[in-house]
């Protein structure tokens, strides 16, 4: 039955993965959903901003996002391990490509599968979500999976997300960017103002983060560039992502936010990691030995 | 502590006669933002403390120098100073609780807007929300950094800070508190580039009395300051990644 249902995914795998080369037409990239950039017309920070600070919630993704499978498409694996069916998939397409699927490499589609296979039954720690296992989610999923409080100081402006209580911290100053060889799981982001839109230079990231539970991933020679474009109490939100070792080409996913504009709950402390008691349950062997 | 004060109001001086005003936020506030820093050996131990391997000998930060423990305290502080290696939260790679977190040797950017003053300390990632002119929330709640409310007395930025739980330590000494522990924290500068950061300890099972710590905060100058990641934990990880990632 196990094997049934990973040859299944991995025969969806492969139809979905066909090279575009090969087809006589390759079917047209969807439309844009984020509307065009505007001029800033609301208020202003004390240095000059668009003022968008407040609280954020998404609200696009209907029942289903990236806390799955940022992939269209239904998961054969899934369905064989939780009994849900085809009509449980629905979801706005966000990876905005032709079909719906990241542009992986062979090799990393096959890996992506990989990562896949073991999510339900995994014996190495590399098979984990570091998220479930309290580690931090990495970027950009952290931004696709979540609402978030935005905060604006004069040069800075703060992405906080309440649910992993981690501060992502976009530089306006044009500073120079950091040495490649960093590697962070939130990376160094760099962005500016085009009007209504903040444009973000992300880099340096490393490669434990991966893009949703399901094995989506990206190396750590990943960059991307981010469009948080500001509209009538909505955010529209595009991410690029570029990793020559992992991908064919750049490719864009698609979220969007509303401000939440009633009252918002204190963000209060979360602290995963030190209630964290699950890892050595599910790869008891492959713990490592607390620290001495 | 007089000849510390006196220091810090002869720097303030010093500072107002230079011309170098503190810089202040749109509403007036005194504007703590930036990335400041310790420069002492307190996440060590907050006492006067000898030289030991991986650390320096230190003068304490503990105003009048030893924390008034009450004798029946003595013996879990000992037992704490034993157990360091490994039952420290340090040890852990857990949340430090506060104030120690200011005092680890790591950087952290201060975020203030009217209503709320963050803190995103490099240390394990901590993110820390200072809500301006609110009450504490009812408890008991026991969490490892508090809850922490700010206002402000004159240019001074007092935060009281409660519902911590009693796993976190002030130190890597085994110097330790109960889930009674009271925080006080004072922040006011001593010039453009100073904070003086003076903190009240109450803690009704563990001492006899309040004390109080003190010491500088640092403003990093540095080009491009900026507060990085140290989450241990991923250090200890064996991320066994297959080949080619």
């Amino acid at each position: 039955m196990r094997t049934t249902g990973f040859l299944l995914a991995a025969g969806l795998t492969l139809l979905a993965s066909a090279p575009l080369a090969a087809q006589s037409s390759p079917p047209p990239a969807p439309a844009a959903l984020t509307p065009a950039s505007t001029a800033w017309t609301g208020p202003r920070t004390s240095d000059g901003q668009p003022d968008v600070h407040g609280s954020y919630a998404k609200d696009w993704i209907g029942a289903r996002g990236p806390n799955f499978d940022l992939e269209a498409g239904q998961d054969a694996e899934e369905m064989r391990a939780t009994g849900r069916k085809p009509e449980d998939f629905p979801k706005p397409q966000m990876v905005r490509t032709p079909d719906g699927r990241i542009p992986y490499q062979p090799w990393a589609r096959q890996q992506r599968t990989e990562n896949r296979k073991h999510f339900f039954n995994p014996t190495e720690l590399w098979h984990l979500d570091s998220n479930a296992r309290c580690l931090p989610m990495g970027f950009p999923r952290e931004s696709l999976d979540q609402g978030m409080d935005i905060v604006q100081t004069p040069g800075f402006v703060f992405f906080e997300y309440p649910y992993n209580s981690v501060v992502r911290t976009i530089y306006l100053d044009g500073r120079a960017p950091l040495g490649g060889h960093v590697k962070l799981w939130y990376g160094d982001s760099r962005g500016h103002w085009d009007g209504n839109t903040l444009v973000v230079e992300g880099r340096n990231f490393n490669e434990h983060g991966w893009y949703d539970t399901y094995g989506n991933f990206h190396s750590s020679d990943l960059s991307i560039e981010e469009r948080f474009t500001f509209a009538a109490n909505r955010v529209y939100y595009d991410v690029t992502s570029n990793d020559p070792r992992v991908f064919t080409q750049p490719w864009t996913a698609h979220v969007e936010f509303r401000k939440n504009t009633g009252p918002v709950d204190e963000p209060w402390e979360t602290a995963c990691f030190e209630g964290e008691r699950d890892t050595q349950h599910i790869i008891p062997k492959k713990t490592p030995p607390a620290e001495k | 502590m007089t000849l510390l004060m006196m220091a810090a109001f002869s720097a303030l001086t010093r500072a107002q006669s230079a011309g170098q005003a503190v810089q202040r936020t749109p509403d007036g506030k005194p504007d703590l933002s930036g990335v400041w820093q310790v420069l002492n050996s307190a996440a060590f131990d907050i006492e006067d403390h000898n030289a030991e391997p991986g650390v320096p000998a230190g003068a304490g930060v503990v105003v009048g120098g030893e924390i008034p423990y009450q004798p029946s305290a003595l013996e879990q502080r000992k037992r704490s100073h034993e157990n360091r290696a490994t039952e420290d939260t340090d040890a852990k790679c857990y949340l430090p609780g506060v104030p120690r977190v200011t005092y680890m040797p790591y950087p952290f950017r201060i975020i203030q807007t009217p209503e709320r003053i963050d803190i995103s300390y490099e240390y394990v990632g901590a993110l820390r929300h200072i809500f301006m002119n609110s009450p504490h929330p009812r408890g008991p709640i026991e969490w490892w950094m508090g809850d922490s409310r700010g206002r402000w007395e004159g240019d001074t930025l007092v935060v009281d800070v409660v519902h911590f739980n009693d796993q976190t330590r002030f130190d890597k000494a085994g110097n330790f508190h109960s889930e009674m522990l009271h925080v006080i924290e004072r922040y006011s500068f001593i010039d453009p580039t100073h904070l003086n950061y003076e903190v009240t300890i109450e803690d009704p099972k563990v001492f006899t009395r309040p004390w109080k710590m003190q010491m500088p905060l640092y403003k990093r100058l540095d080009t491009s300051p900026r507060v990085l990641e140290y989450y241990c934990y991923g250090f200890s990880d064996v991320f066994t990644l297959p080949a080619g990632r």
